[in-house]
């Protein structure tokens, strides 16, 4: 995982000017431009995107002045690129590789990301709950939290139109059901 | 919408004799006992997806030979839903043999030979059936482990549904029918469970929301299933959305009404009265 702040050389307490310096700096060196005629070009280009990213993540962070602390809030920089990327497959691997000290109110954060991504909102809800209560002054995570509860209850709040034909079981295969609707209907309630 | 109007009802009706019919020829006059709504949902997403057209005519039946009714025709559609009925029911019972005690096990066991002898009646069937096979043993493991993860459990059988519901259909089709099965295994595994809490919790029986919440239940733990299934059955209700239901008006109808407020007024209701259940009716201290 590599640290945005260390990429672009610079101390996480920063101001945004020194940072945009160091980033000017370093993308002047790495540019395209100067490796146009050299077998190497493709590295100097990953090693651009690399800056590009590192100075994209520490102004995202920034914005949006989330995070109970700038690294910790950055430690899982890469992670959030590949779900940027909608690289959840990715992601999933590697924020299962963290180690159990590692795993703060991002990483929970993240992991509901890519439980969501899969479907699995059950999890995703647990993982944004526990993200909030371990940071409760985060918006990103107690937005995710909100949108899942918003969704599920936006669908229960919907008007319900049911009828007969949909008062099944929706567990077991229901052997009764014929009977009963012979029953009805012989006698002359058709259900 | 969303009520399901007078011809709409009787359309599912229809579907549901007619399915009724398809059992009894497919598979026999025993297997038609176990037909199901969820299999009447699955018979007409099935329509829909295989673009299968149907005919309903007035007919009578074994079941009703009073009056004739609405019943949709034999089409290839429902001759595979039936197929899949008979292969599904057989490995509920087959499960239920392994997981039931006393009387209830003697009685699933009964039934499973029965349905295993039923089930040869199908054929071309054996490449879906050991994939079948593959996702229930799958929550077999899950089971053993005792593991706590309600979207891990009903992930296998969203699997089950899904290569159900997708086999033999190609394209953007089989990706949907996929989805579909998948969404609606899903939702009906996790209601299941959610309905289950109480009575598994009390027999021991494995249960992942019992085992994700420690046996605890209240408000929290409540919300959180019910979340689970709504989020479940919204994003089944996504993916029905991108059916073509040209020429399936009705068929349409009716499943979006199932999907979208049946499942979940059925889910609803029985969970309410498991819950009800749970409550003792009188408390003595002393």
């Amino acid at each position: 995982m590599t640290n945005p702040y260390t990429v672009l050389g610079v101390d996480r307490t920063a101001t945004d000017d020194e940072i945009k310096k160091a980033y000017r700096e370093l993308a002047k060196k790495y540019h395209p431009d100067n490796y146009a005629n050299s077998p190497l070009a493709d590295l100097a280009q990953e090693k651009m995107k690399e800056i590009n990213e590192a100075y994209d993540t520490i102004q995202r962070e920034r914005a949006e002045g989330a995070g109970s602390g700038g690294y910790t809030y950055s430690a899982f920089a890469e992670i959030r690129s590949y779900i940027e990327k909608g690289d959840f497959y990715e992601a999933g691997i590697r924020l299962d590789a963290a180690r159990q000290s590692e795993r703060n109110a991002e990483w929970f954060y993240l992991k509901g990301r890519v439980n969501e991504s899969r479907g699995f909102f059950f999890e995703a809800e647990r993982c944004y709950e526990t993200a909030c209560a371990m940071d409760p002054q985060n918006h990103e995570y107690r937005e995710a939290a909100e949108r899942l509860r918003n969704n599920a209850q936006g669908f229960d709040n919907r008007r319900y139109g049911g009828s007969p034909a949909c008062g099944c079981s929706v567990c077991d295969v229901c052997a009764g059901i014929m009977c009963i609707d012979c029953c009805c209907d012989c006698m002359g309630y058709g259900c | 919408m969303p009520q399901l109007r007078v011809g709409e009802h009787e359309f599912y009706r229809g579907a549901y004799s007619g399915l009724c019919r398809a059992l009894n020829k497919r598979t026999g006059a025993v297997s038609s006992l176990t037909l199901s709504y969820d299999m009447v949902f699955f018979a007409l997403v099935r329509s829909v997806l295989a673009g299968d057209k149907y005919i309903i005519k007035k007919k009578r039946c074994l079941a009703h030979p009073l009056r004739k009714r609405a019943m949709m025709m034999r089409s290839e559609s429902l001759e595979y839903t039936a197929d899949i009925n008979a292969l599904l029911v057989y490995h509920k019972f087959r499960d239920d043999k392994n997981d039931e005690r006393g009387a209830k096990k003697a009685a699933a066991g009964a039934l499973a030979s029965a349905f295993s002898a039923i089930k040869k009646r199908v054929r071309g069937l054996d490449a879906l059936e050991n994939e079948i096979e593959a996702s229930l043993s799958e929550l077999a493991v899950l089971e053993a482990k005792k593991r706590p993860s309600p979207d891990e459990a009903a992930e296998t059988f969203g699997k089950t549904l899904a290569v159900c519901l997708s086999h033999g259909l190609t394209g953007s089709r089989a990706r949907l029918a996929y989805e579909i099965g998948r969404h609606t295994g899903r939702a009906v595994y996790l209601a299941d469970a959610a309905c289950d809490f109480w009575k598994d919790k009390k027999s021991a029986s494995y249960n992942p929301f019992v085992l994700a919440f420690g046996g605890e239940m209240g408000e929290a733990q409540e919300r959180s299933m019910k979340n689970a299934v709504l989020l479940e059955l919204s994003a089944l209700e996504k993916t029905l959305m991108l059916l073509d239901y040209t020429d399936f008006e009705l068929a349409g109808e009716c499943i979006m009404n199932v999907a979208v407020f049946g499942i979940k007024h059925s889910f609803f209701s029985e969970f309410e009265k498991e819950k009800a259940n749970d409550k003792p009716i009188y408390s003595a201290r002393g």
